[in-house]
């Protein structure tokens, strides 16, 4: 829980300044995910919805938009994370790009229902497919951490 | 052991509640409350981080220098060097100007400073949370600027924060005017962070660098805030208006603090 209030500040304050193709990293989603894989599907959405809690509300954003995004995205992870992460430690990582793009098309998907302009062409080749490809990076760093802590 | 789709029902009609529930006012205390939580620690990591930033950026700086002023040495010609000077008075002149001249044309307005203390966490939202709220009578509706232009406006407040959606947001529009030939327009903003003037009228002059200010119509923005410079124009004969990219007259990448404009709110239409 405290990582996740940490994650998320970190997310609010420090990240915006480290953007990358127009994007940052959605740190949060991450650990989400990394849970997921680990702790299976019924613990993953619990966080996600802590997780998704925790982001709507420093977002200007509608609130519940992030609570669905990562609660999507972590029933995707747990579900086939656990069976992937018994043929390889590393296999997992595969579904980062999926878990992002999942959950950045959900939450522009409940703004678009509930009333938030959202241009789709830009939206998916600035944001979307962007995203994707920095999380997957980024998870290469977070898997391990998560992993360690959730050991400990 | 729930099925899978069963998971996926859970967590729909789990945020959809949520969705529905928020939007009550007699529970949106509870986020006020909980956001409330978040000011202070903002507040408190986001001075190391923008110390950091500017440690970055003074390294960086000092590097770009040291490439510079080699540069410099192997230059026979010193007027090119004077050249590069005088580009950078001009340009420190203008920005000077435009502060100037906000402070002659809106000595009507009263606005009270904010410190940025974080950023929209997600990626579909441009939006930033200042440290200044409803104690400081912030509320939403209300305009926020810099000496340069327009930057956004309150949306949601807590006693000591206040979340400002940007005009670089998708969902933000602002009816303006082209400052030379007081055509109108709507400009809207985009993915990338620039703007776009929209529904300009065919037959309209637009030139690259004419200035775009706010028009005041609709009651929302006050009226002749700097809203961006013309970059390119795209118009079509077969289309009813042109449009024009525009850059915005705030460089929202440098953006520390904002002056939040107390006594102009939205007027609310019968």
């Amino acid at each position: 829980m405290v990582t996740l209030i940490v994650a998320a500040v970190l997310q609010s304050v420090a990240l915006p300044h480290l953007v990358i193709f127009g994007v940052k990293v959605d740190l949060v989603l991450l650990i989400v995910v990394a849970l997921s894989i680990r702790q299976g599907v019924e613990r993953g959405v619990v966080w996600a919805l802590v997780a998704g809690g925790i982001i709507d509300l420093l977002s200007a954003g509608p609130f519940g938009t992030s609570v669905i995004a990562y609660g999507l995205a972590a029933v995707l992870a747990g579900t086939f994370g656990p069976s992937l992460r018994k043929a390889s430690a590393l296999l997992p990582l595969v579904l980062t790009p999926l878990t992002s793009i999942v959950a950045t098309l959900t939450a522009a998907f409940v703004m678009a229902l509930l009333g938030w302009r959202v241009p789709w062409p830009s939206t998916v080749a600035l944001v979307v497919l962007p995203a994707a490809v920095i999380d997957s990076v980024a998870m290469l760093v977070v898997y391990p951490l998560v992993s360690a802590v959730d050991r400990g | 052991m729930l099925s899978r789709l069963a998971y996926v029902l859970v967590v729909l009609a789990a945020g959809a509640l949520i969705v529905l529930v928020s939007r009550l006012p007699q529970v949106q205390f509870i986020e006020t409350v909980a956001f409330e939580v978040f000011g202070p620690i903002e507040t408190g990591v986001s001075l190391p981080v923008v110390r950091l930033d500017q440690l970055g950026q003074t390294i960086e700086g000092i590097s770009q220098l040291r490439a510079e002023n080699d540069q410099l040495r192997s230059e026979v010609d010193r007027l090119s060097a004077q050249a590069v000077q005088i580009g950078e008075l001009q340009r420190d002149n203008s920005e000077l100007r435009a502060e100037l001249g906000f402070r002659q044309a809106f000595q009507n307005f009263k606005w009270i400073p904010a410190r940025i203390i974080g950023y929209d966490p997600s990626n579909l939202v441009h939006a930033i949370i200042i440290n200044q709220g409803s104690q400081n009578n912030v509320a939403p509706g209300m305009t926020v600027v810099t000496p340069v232009g327009l930057v956004g406006q309150v949306v949601a407040v807590t006693p000591t924060t206040a979340k400002v959606l940007l005009i670089t947001d998708v969902s933000s529009s602002v009816d303006s005017l082209i400052q030379a030939n007081e055509a109108k327009g709507v400009v809207e903003g985009s993915r990338d962070g620039q703007l776009t003037m929209t529904y300009i009228p065919q037959g309209v002059k637009v030139q690259t660098g004419d200035r775009i200010v706010t028009s005041g119509l609709g009651g929302v923005y006050p009226a002749g805030l700097w809203v961006g410079t013309v970059t390119d124009v795209r118009q079509n004969d077969v289309d009813l208006y042109q449009d024009a990219r525009l850059e915005p007259a705030v460089d929202f990448g440098r953006l520390e603090v904002v002056l939040v404009i107390t006594n102009h709110l939205p007027t609310k239409l019968q």
